[in-house]
């Protein structure tokens, strides 16, 4: 009697047959989605990885990266024309990267946000990036001699940028999407740039030469406003910005002597941020200490006197005091709090907050900060002196 | 039937019975007046056994010359012979008997009593090393198929007069001796009762190995798991003896059965017992870690290759898809394919003679597996996966075992083809609830994991120094269960 | 035989944790924000109450289980008549806790498949299990606890550096009023049900005097990880973010990240709710099936035919119900509490009023 009714269970189990069953090779692996806006349609590029066998019979073979677009007056539209051009089913689950281009975003980038959380089966942990001035299509055709396909080579691009040079940031979608819900801190994302001839980059001829056709570049951060992109920001406001999220890793600090510059590269910065309340009026004080070592040495100073290396030391707190103030100038400009300083301000103090929070883009151009820098020399290098010095 | 006095009846009709009887040899001697008949089976008994046991006796007893011999010849004969083991036997079915398990019966004129005194032939291989279950340290005996020898190696090793065996004769043509050795005061006595029982209650024509005790006495078959071990080892015999288990050993055969088998005990390897206890718990630990990888190994394969991608990590995403392209069949086809061409060739290793070379096995594996991969009939990892699959099976000892893990490995693999990950939790709820609903001889068979006892532990996943196990098994002994210092009651 | 503690332990454990997934994660994040760790707090601390009633029942009569003692106290048409009321709110609890299963199972894993086969796979494995007996059933589910906690423990390693005290912030914004409706709902959903536990009589459980001791550490184990769980979906997502998601507990585990190079295994961690939900479901039904085999006199092959009978229709049932997901959401705040609460804890307290009254005449 068990028996039969095992067997008559297992009948829904043949009926219910496969649906789900894709074998892996039938999948188009999407690892890179570009944004672009086109005569006022949405544009969507997919970067597919196809398998590619070089014979039928061998082991071994490489992937090959196609790029496929698809135009709608919405996203899911553009995606539905997309994939009327694909040999497969899409499949988003690997996705690495998704560039948006700067038109798109100074438009909002509302509509992308739901289509990719709403998917069950994103894992929302890719990296967002908005184009510097350029078409976000064009980035998925740099081809990397490096790396098997192109959305890996320009996630190491910007990870390697962000630790050595502390002005990219990675900023993953979870985040952003946080960011962008919680009321008194607005979003901020990265660049990237394309140099050189992107027709030529795209081929795959330029990959068996030594020198590159077009290379990526990691560019400057760009701040939002809700969901609207302003404006990138220069070199030098990257770098405040930077500092005041505590975000800085390695950075370059060059300090004008005579007419040469001595480089500080700094090892550990931390930034810690107070609020207060005082005089009815709330204070942000932002205490940052910076640990560097000197890099490189090009003018006439002698490296084992104390005096000069306080004086190094001074140089290079005011020339990060000149950064920050310069990002807190674009910040208060613009009218966006892209510290986040509001948001402070409602997990401290939510009472006063909501007197505070109809107004805060004006409030927080009377906002005072003040910052506090402190830069410890820690070494020299491998040298004890410098050269010039020695001659 | 009832022997009858008269020799020359007796004469011939066995006489007669030599005829089919090939191996049948009758004597005569006369002793004074009377006269004596003798007979063995030549191919059971030894002559000179024989000889130095009977007829050097008698002949003495002829120099003798005895008056009284004459009249009480039968006397005489009873109290005077030196063999050790010397029986009265009655009825023609028992010197039927006693002849085919080697001894000499002895018939005497006017007397309807027979005397038996017992000559066996050595028809045995002596005591060699174990072929199924080898250990590096160690005792390395194993038993044989003399009865005696093998109690012989047990009673050596337990020196406690606490070590009862009782003994039933099963089987109508065979008649085989089946005994039951248990120790007195740790075991619960209604088991072994139990037991006794049911192997009084086994009516069948002949048994000739301890695997057909074992299928009386376990019930259920199929894909269960076994529920009895048996093994050749005596120092595993004995410490199951020790932990308050109960052995069956059966006339004419190497293995013994130890009740009750429990899931982790096949787990187990006697050498656990003589590593340091660091290395034991490593080498227990890496069993059952290789025991969830045969098992899961295959559908584990499945699902990651078609239902739930995700969990590839990036980069051997794509080079798992590149090795895909071009094979014709769906994963599970190939998975299957390659399952059964180990399977076939492992069973062909064990059935091929030595003569013909015992390579075929691994040329066969890795030739097939490579051209295979070169035909593009598969893709190289799922040799690889079939390969780590069977190489992990091989690490127990017990086939019954194995075979069971063959099912269910099967049952996994057609739950996780059908619905993906969820397909292997449900398989794998359904495969606990089966183990947990078995019961050997009334112990729960995933004990000590499943009803918990804390002290177990101590010799179970790992193991403990030796003078940290202080009891023995909860669920095996109720009584006397202090193995290690303090009282050791009687 | 005898049901050992370990056991009981476990299914306390089980029925505690079972119903958090898609019930009580989405309702109470909904109603108290940021403040949702309070209330688990507070269901916990509150929740003691009813365990002790739970626990005093099974002292009186140690014998019967709770049928009988129904039967016992009321008489034979009353105590049917409660007995039928409990039959059916389970029976209800079942429906609901099927339909969050299938649809979770069907949204993230399998979402091309029917929801009602993906039922149909899970009642083949609930069948399975219901046919033995209860001292079966109670070894798997022990095995089922272990894997589930090593499987919980593993996960939480890889979370924990992800905590920030900052998304708790500000505390209490919006009053206490929410966390505190929001706690009793949790009480509702996940400590009422062990009711369940009365169905074992208090004789066949071994070292019966510890069971109290036994209860409460299972109680707590099973606690102190649900409050853990809100902690870590509210201080990694942040209060914004975990408001907006459906299966928060699912979504929380893409986010786990082990030495560096174990990143993608939330499929696999996932599968203990499902354990835990396969465990509630057999205690469940075995509650259901025991009271029905002591009102009317079943056999042993009508039994399993009935246990067939019982799950297959309360999958069917849990398809055709509920139309879509709001009328769900809907049964699920406002009528399952309200039913938790009559069947599991008023009518407990009349039970054991009666019998202190019963035991006072006799």
């Amino acid at each position: 009697m068990k028996i039969k009714i095992f067997l008559i269970l297992l009948i829904p189990f043949i009926l219910c047959g496969c649906y789900n069953y894709n074998e892996l090779e039938n999948l188009s692996i999407c690892t890179a989605m570009a944004f672009d806006l086109e005569d006022d349609l949405y544009k969507v590029s997919y970067l597919i990885a196809n398998a590619k066998k070089n014979e039928a019979s061998s082991e071994k073979g490489e992937a090959q990266s196609v790029i496929y677009n698809g135009m709608g007056k919405s996203i899911s539209e553009a995606v539905d024309d997309l994939i009327t051009t694909i040999p497969h089913e899409p499949y988003v689950t690997h996705l690495k990267t998704i560039i948006i281009s700067d038109e798109l975003a100074k438009k909002g980038v509302q509509n992308i946000l739901d289509f990719l959380l709403r998917y069950p089966e994103s894992r929302n942990k890719f990296a967002l990036y908005i184009t510097d001035n350029e078409k976000a299509e064009n980035t998925l055709k740099i081809l990397s001699p490096i790396e098997s396909f192109p959305s890996t080579s320009m996630l190491s691009n910007v990870k390697t940028s962000s630790i050595y040079q502390s002005k990219a940031i990675i900023v993953e979608y979870n985040d952003f999407v946080s960011i962008i819900l919680e009321d008194g801190i607005e979003p901020i994302l990265s660049s990237v740039k394309i140099l050189g001839d992107i027709e030529e980059g795209g081929k795959t001829e330029s990959l068996n030469q030594t020198y590159l056709a077009a290379t990526l570049k990691t560019s400057n951060i760009g701040i939002f406003k809700d969901d609207k992109l302003l404006k990138i920001s220069n070199n030098e406001e990257t770098i405040g910005i930077n500092f005041i999220k505590n975000k800085i890793n390695e950075l370059i600090i060059p300090i004008p002597c005579e007419d040469n510059y001595i480089i500080l590269n700094t090892e550990n910065s931390e930034t810690k941020t107070n609020l207060d309340f005082k005089d009815n009026k709330f204070n942000i004080n932002l205490d940052i200490s910076v640990k560097a070592v000197i890099n490189e040495v090009n003018c006439k100073i002698d490296l084992q006197n104390d005096e000069s290396i306080k004086k190094i030391a001074s140089d290079g707190e005011k020339i990060i005091k000149e950064y920050i103030e310069k990002a807190i100038n674009l910040a208060k400009e613009n009218k966006t709090d892209i510290f986040g300083f509001g948001r402070m301000i409602y997990k401290n103090y939510p009472k006063k907050w909501k007197d505070l929070k109809d107004n805060w883009d004006n409030e927080f151009s009377n906002l005072n900060i003040d910052s506090k820098i402190t830069v410890k020399i820690k070494g020299t290098g491998a040298l004890k002196q410098s050269l010039e010095e020695f001659k | 039937m009832k022997i009858d006095k008269s020799l020359k009846y007796n004469e011939e009709k066995f006489n007669e019975y030599k005829k089919t009887s090939a191996d049948l040899n009758i004597r005569k001697i006369k002793i004074g007046s009377k006269e004596l008949m003798y007979i063995f089976y030549e191919s059971t008994s030894s002559d000179d056994k024989i000889s130095n046991f009977f007829m050097k006796s008698i002949s003495y007893d002829v120099k003798n010359d005895n008056v009284n011999i004459f009249s009480n010849l039968f006397k005489i004969l009873k109290n005077t012979i030196p063999n050790s083991s010397l029986k009265v036997i009655t009825t023609y079915k028992d010197v039927f008997l006693h002849l085919s398990s080697g001894f000499t019966c002895i018939f005497i004129d006017n007397f309807s009593e027979v005397i038996a005194i017992e000559t066996k032939a050595s028809l045995d291989r002596s005591i060699s090393e174990p072929t199924t279950d080898s250990i590096v340290r160690g005792p390395k005996d194993c038993f044989t198929e003399n009865y005696m020898t093998n109690l012989g190696l047990i009673r050596k090793r337990i020196k406690d007069d606490n070590l009862k065996i009782n003994e039933v004769i099963v089987g109508r043509r065979t008649n085989t001796k089946v005994s039951i050795i248990y120790l007195n005061n740790v075991v619960d006595l209604n088991k072994v009762n139990k037991i006794q029982k049911k192997l009084e209650s086994i009516d069948i024509d002949g048994i000739l190995d301890s695997s057909y005790i074992r299928e009386f006495i376990i019930k259920k078959s199929g894909i269960a798991f076994p529920r009895v071990l048996s093994t050749e080892r005596p120092d595993l015999s004995c410490q199951a003896l020790l932990n308050g288990k109960t052995i069956i050993m059966v006339e004419n055969s190497p293995f013994v059965l130890i009740i009750p088998g429990l899931f982790f005990d096949f787990l187990k390897s006697p050498e656990d017992n003589y590593e340091k206890p660091l290395n034991a718990s490593f080498t227990r630990i890496l069993r059952i870690l290789s025991f969830f990888i045969t098992i899961l190994t295959p559908a584990i394969y499945i699902t990651i290759m078609t239902y739930n991608a995700e969990i590839i990590p990036d980069k051997l995403l794509m080079s798992l898809a590149i090795q895909r392209q071009g094979v014709p069949f769906p994963s599970v086809v190939s998975v299957l394919l390659l399952l059964t061409t180990f399977e076939i060739l492992r069973e062909s290793d064990i059935r091929m003679p030595n003569l013909m070379g015992s390579s075929i096995g691994i040329v066969g594996a890795l030739v097939l597996g490579d051209a295979a991969v070169s035909a593009g009939i598969v893709s190289p990892i799922v040799v690889i996966i079939i390969a780590i699959t069977s190489v992990s099976g091989l690490l127990f000892s017990d086939i019954d075992f194995v075979d069971a893990i063959r099912w269910w490995r099967l049952l996994f693999l057609i739950g996780s083809a059908i619905i993906g990950l969820i397909g292997i939790a449900i398989v794998g709820i359904m495969f606990i609830t089966k183990l947990a609903s078995i019961e050997s001889m009334g112990v729960p068979y995933l004990s000590p994991l499943s009803p918990f006892s804390k002290r177990d532990q101590k010799d179970n996943f790992i193991r403990v120094k030796r003078d940290k196990i202080f009891k023995r098994p909860s669920y095996l002994a109720q009584k006397n269960q202090t193995k290690l210092g303090g009282n050791n009651e009687n | 035989m005898k049901i050992k503690l370990s056991q009981i332990g476990s299914v306390v454990y089980l029925v505690v944790l079972a119903n958090y997934l898609g019930t009580t994660s989405g309702t109470i994040i909904n109603m108290a924000k940021q403040d949702a760790w309070f209330s688990v707090l507070l269901a916990f601390i509150v929740g003691l109450i009813p365990i002790f009633i739970f626990i005093k029942i099974m002292d009186f009569k140690p014998d019967l289980n709770i049928a009988q003692k129904n039967v016992y106290i009321f008489g034979k048409v009353f105590g049917n008549f409660i007995n039928i009321l409990l039959m059916i709110s389970t029976f209800i609890f079942l429906i609901s806790i099927y339909w969050t299963t299938n649809n979770f199972i069907g949204s993230q894993y399998l979402h091309r498949t029917p929801t009602l086969l993906i039922g149909f796979c899970g009642a083949t494995c609930i069948i399975y299990l219901l046919n033995n007996d209860i001292y079966t059933i109670l070894r798997t589910l022990f095995v089922l606890f272990i894997i589930g906690l090593s499987l919980y423990i593993f996960g939480s390693i890889g979370l924990i550096n992800q905590f920030k005290m900052d998304n708790l912030k500000p505390f209490f914004e919006n009053g206490l009023s929410n966390p505190l409706i929001a706690g009793f709902k949790t009480i509702c959903y996940n400590i009422f049900p062990l009711f369940f536990i009365t169905i074992f009589p208090k004789n066949s459980i071994e070292n019966s005097n510890k069971l109290t001791k036994t209860i409460l550490k299972s109680y707590f184990l099973g606690g102190s990880i649900m409050f853990f769980i809100i902690l870590l979906t509210i201080g990694i997502f942040g209060p914004k973010l975990s408001e907006l998601f459906q299966y928060t507990a699912y979504q929380l585990l893409k986010n786990i990240s082990l030495f560096g190079f174990i990143d993608r295994i939330e499929s696999i961690i996932s599968i203990r709710w499902i354990l835990y939900i396969v465990g509630f479901s057999v205690i469940a039904s075995y509650f259901i099936n025991t009271i029905l085999n002591n009102m009317i006199k079943i056999n042993k092959k009508v039994n399993i035919f009935l246990n067939f009978v019982l799950v297959i229709s309360a999958t069917i049932l849990s398809e055709m119900i509920f139309n879509n997901h709001i009328d769900k959401q809907i049964f699920t705040n406002n009528i399952l509490p309200f039913l938790s609460l009559i069947s599991y804890f008023i009518i407990p307290i009349i039970i054991l009023i009666s019998s202190k009254l019963k035991k006072a005449s006799v």
